[in-house]
């Protein structure tokens, strides 16, 4: 019986989980990265209404600052679920992997911004990979602000998340996409009731 | 494995599972509910500017908390133009969200200033965000509601 548990769990020592790319050529990627988001986050931010961020000049970098933070901290979160379970996560390479799966985002909104002036079936491709929300970006509930970026592309970085996941811990890929997708889904659901508790009846246009 | 960390995993996980489901709760609580319809003015409001003897006409009221810079932001944008562009349809403040008022308060470029000391807006009228502009016609009945924003790219 002892020895049967004992088995049951066996330590790990080693991970299947390589960096994204060589390790040679990593800052290289990551300066790649950072320049990708801080010019999507500039353009987004000139987006905003007038008097939304009047005055404030450093807010390219509080806000690509936000986002590595959150990069950071969700792969931290997951690393410590993992390790909490008796498989370790090797916290650099997975936290680079998210970092670098975020380019299926950055792709995302590149695509939603082009849907514009593109035709039927463009715009149709378009919202199966980018989510309904891109024909229609301004957001009016919370339903739309949680799930209206769903699309094709989303669902394939929570999976490449899930699969990086297994990798690294050598846990079967469905239950590391349990924990992934779910995941994901209270963070949706928390930022569709969020949203519409601040909003109350009050439009957004 | 660490036994502590893994019972202050799972707590932590109970934890946020909970205020996820308590949120859910909240939401729904809140999406149920039957908010009143928005009259001008309520009869709590308090007039801290305005014109006397003024005659009703249909007017539009932009709820600002005066602490709030995007509102002060929004109303200097609104108001020098107001008047000209929206002749006969005063655009009128309503103060939310303040327990107390700065003393420039009633001294706002707009044609009247209200204090909605009693939290209308929000705890009756279920509304949320500033710098909304809310529609009345002459009875003070609502017509309905936009946001700045909105407002001006028409």
């Amino acid at each position: 019986m002892a020895s049967a548990v004992f088995h049951a769990s066996p330590p790990r020592t080693s991970t299947s989980l390589s960096w994204p790319f060589q390790p040679a050529f990593l800052p290289i990627w990551w300066a790649w990265l950072l320049v990708s988001w801080w010019g999507e986050t500039a353009h987004q931010l000139a987006a905003l209404p007038p008097g939304m961020i009047d005055g404030q000049a450093p807010a390219v970098p509080l806000v690509l600052g936000g986002r590595a933070f959150g990069w950071f901290t969700e792969a931290a979160l997951y690393a410590l679920w993992w390790r909490s379970r008796g498989t370790p996560l090797p916290y650099w390479r997975f936290a680079t992997w998210v970092a670098s799966l975020s380019i299926i985002d950055l792709f995302a909104f590149v695509i939603r911004r082009a849907a514009a002036d593109t035709s039927a079936i463009g715009r149709g491709a378009v919202v199966l990979l980018a989510g309904p929300g891109s024909l229609d970006p301004t957001i009016e509930s919370g339903s739309a602000a949680a799930f209206g970026t769903v699309g094709l592309l989303v669902l394939l970085r929570v999976a490449m998340t899930a699969w990086a996941t297994a990798q690294g811990t050598g846990r079967p890929y469905t239950r590391a996409l349990l924990v992934t997708g779910g995941a994901w889904l209270a963070t949706r659901l928390v930022m569709l009731w969020s949203y519409d508790l601040l909003r109350g009846v009050s439009p957004v246009r | 494995m660490s036994a502590p960390l893994r019972l202050g995993v799972n707590v932590a996980t109970s934890a946020l599972a909970l205020g996820v489901v308590a949120l859910g709760g909240a939401w729904l609580g809140d999406r149920g509910h039957r908010w009143a319809e928005p009259r001008w003015p309520d009869a709590s409001f308090i007039r801290l500017s305005a014109p006397a003897n003024a005659p009703r006409t249909p007017l539009w009221v932009v709820p600002v908390n005066p602490y709030c810079p995007h509102c002060m932001t929004t109303i200097a944008r609104l108001a020098p133009e107001w008047p000209a562009k929206h002749p006969g349809e005063p655009l009128v403040a309503l103060i939310v969200d303040s327990v107390a008022l700065p003393s420039w308060a009633e001294s706002m470029p707009l044609a009247a200033v209200w204090w909605d000391r009693r939290d209308v807006w929000r705890s009756r009228w279920g509304h949320r965000l500033y710098g909304e502009l809310i529609r009345f016609d002459a009875g003070g009945r609502y017509v309905g509601t936009v946001t700045a924003e909105a407002f001006e790219d028409e």
